[in-house]
């Protein structure tokens, strides 16, 4: 597992590093020109801390672990082994994107300073930006198994499927359960940080077994192309 | 004391085509095998079995009485070298060379860092070019480099040669067999390019439509047969004389006629003074031996 780590780790790092500067060359350039407000600016980060913690962790572990995994079969692991590796590169994929928009953020307070409104991604928020990270993440893992599985198809399959569950589940609560998710938006917002802590970290570990029992039934007989 | 590897009737089915019959197949310690056949024989995949890269419907592969399936101690010590992709699952290889070779480095126990920079050097590769970038034989010459910086006991070269030159293919031969000495080691080399390797290759095998035709030393296997040519008439009493279960090949130049008899060179010339045959004698070359053997069965396309 440490050696499958050590040979993806640079690769992890650099694409996180080439986000990062992404995120701010397109801010410095958006501010440039329409952003004047303090809020606007928060606004901006909230969607880049959600497209960057994300979509890229999701992107990168979907992307990239299949090559690695394919390398490391090829080069005389096991499926065990490269089993084992799976989750440990998803979190490294996720903190890394995530160190990066920390980067991020720091040089944006750097530059407007007190203007720029950091409290507003602070508590709450922030950690169900962290626990969507790593769920995004993990949910690339899966993907991009599939794809090993079952070549760029399974790749395709399973994000539709992904989309159309979480639009199903949208519509559900919004026709049914729209007063449930008001109280739960309500007490999301406003319970103390420890309690949606607690709740983050047991979801997203329920989420990473499931993710990881998924990922051993596809790959234990999996054979190299 | 030196492990064998060795695969007891496997049988490989891909959908409802058996691709492996039944296979075979015992790898000494010490010795260059040559492991010829034509496309779709089934050598990838038995190569990529033996390896536990590849599963198998039924059979066992052992490595020193081990099974070799999910066996890190097996698979530590052996490298089987496979043609790199240009194509990823979404795109170009963007990979570098060194990214590959870092790789290895990490992977294989035994990755000889300064004979990799040597091999580097002397095929004249660019450590900064990208893998799509790479011409065919390029990309042989990284999978080569792997497979001979990994220090395997047992190496595994799937069409080494493919896409090199001939200075580049002389230099890879020499390479092998200047490794072969100092080391000892094993090898597998998967080839189309028979002629050239005969000299290097020990023993053979040769894989036809998923099953094991031959195993044995490389002499040994060419002298068996033997090229008869010289009147119609002559080569077909001599044809008769060594049995229809001999005649492999037969072709017609007006009044003349060649046949190709699985009988050793020195057997047939007796045969022939016994009979007092006017027909010429000789011996063949491993690659015609091969294409007597199987060029008449049909192949199939990958």
């Amino acid at each position: 597992m440490k050696q499958i780590v050590r040979v993806s780790l640079p690769d992890f790092l650099k694409y996180s590093a080439m986000i990062a500067g992404i995120m701010l060359v397109v801010f410095f350039l958006n501010s440039g020109l329409s952003m004047d407000l303090p809020e606007d600016r928060s606004n901006y980060l909230i969607k880049y801390l959600f497209l960057g913690w994300g979509w890229v962790s999701m992107i990168v572990t979907t992307s990239y672990l299949p090559i690695f995994a394919r390398q490391a079969l090829t080069m005389g692991k096991t499926r065990r082994e490269v089993l084992r590796a799976l989750p440990a590169l998803s979190a490294i994929a996720a903190i890394s994107q995530m160190a990066a928009c920390f980067f991020v953020g720091f040089v944006m307070r750097m530059v407007w300073g007190e203007q720029f409104q950091i409290e507003q991604v602070l508590g709450n928020l922030l950690v169900l930006f962290i626990a969507a990270g790593f769920s995004f993440a993990l949910l690339g893992q899966l993907m991009g198994v599939l794809g090993m599985r079952f070549g760029a198809k399974g790749i395709w399959i399973s994000m539709g499927a992904a989309i159309f569950l979480f639009l199903s589940l949208v519509l559900l609560f919004a026709l049914v359960w729209s007063k449930q998710l008001l109280l739960m938006v309500v007490f999301f917002t406003t319970a103390p940080v420890w309690q949606i802590a607690a709740i983050a970290v047991g979801a997203v570990l329920v989420f990473g077994a499931l993710i990881q029992a998924a990922s051993v039934a596809l790959l234990r007989n999996f054979s190299v192309k | 004391m030196e492990k064998v590897l060795k695969a007891e009737n496997i049988v490989k089915v891909y959908g409802k085509k058996e691709v492996l019959h039944s296979v075979s197949l015992e790898i000494q310690p010490g010795v260059i095998y040559g492991l010829i056949g034509r496309n779709g024989a089934g050598k990838t995949t038995l190569l990529s079995i033996l390896t536990a890269q590849n599963t198998h419907d039924s059979g066992t592969v052992t490595y020193g009485g081990e099974p070799v399936w999910e066996n890190e101690r097996a698979l530590a010590d052996i490298c089987f070298s496979r043609e790199l992709s240009p194509m990823l699952m979404f795109g170009e290889n963007t990979y570098k060379v060194k990214d590959y070779l870092r790789a290895a480095s990490i992977y294989y126990p035994r990755w000889d860092k300064e004979y990799a920079k040597r091999l580097t050097e002397r095929f004249g590769l660019d450590m900064k070019k990208r893998i799509s970038k790479l011409s065919k034989g390029m990309m042989s010459m990284v999978t080569i480099i792997i497979a001979m910086a990994s220090r395997a006991p047992i190496t595994i070269l799937d069409e080494p040669v493919a896409g090199l030159d001939v200075v580049a293919r002389e230099d890879f031969y020499k390479i092998l067999m200047e490794d072969y000495t100092e080391t000892g080691r094993t090898f597998i080399i998967s080839t189309h390019i028979i002629e050239e390797a005969a000299n290097v290759l020990e023993q053979v095998i040769l894989v036809d439509n998923g099953n094991i035709l031959e195993v044995g030393p490389t002499e040994e296997f060419v002298h068996s047969f033997s090229f008869v040519s010289g009147h119609e008439s002559a080569v077909d009493a001599l044809c008769e004389e060594a049995g229809a279960s001999r005649l492999l090949h037969t072709e017609s130049f007006g009044r003349q006629k060649g046949a190709a008899l699985r009988l050793p060179t020195s057997e047939t010339k007796q045969m022939a003074e016994r009979l007092a045959l006017d027909v010429d004698v000789e011996p063949v070359s491993l690659q015609k031996a091969f294409v007597y053997l199987v060029g008449e069965q049909g192949g199939e396309g990958k």
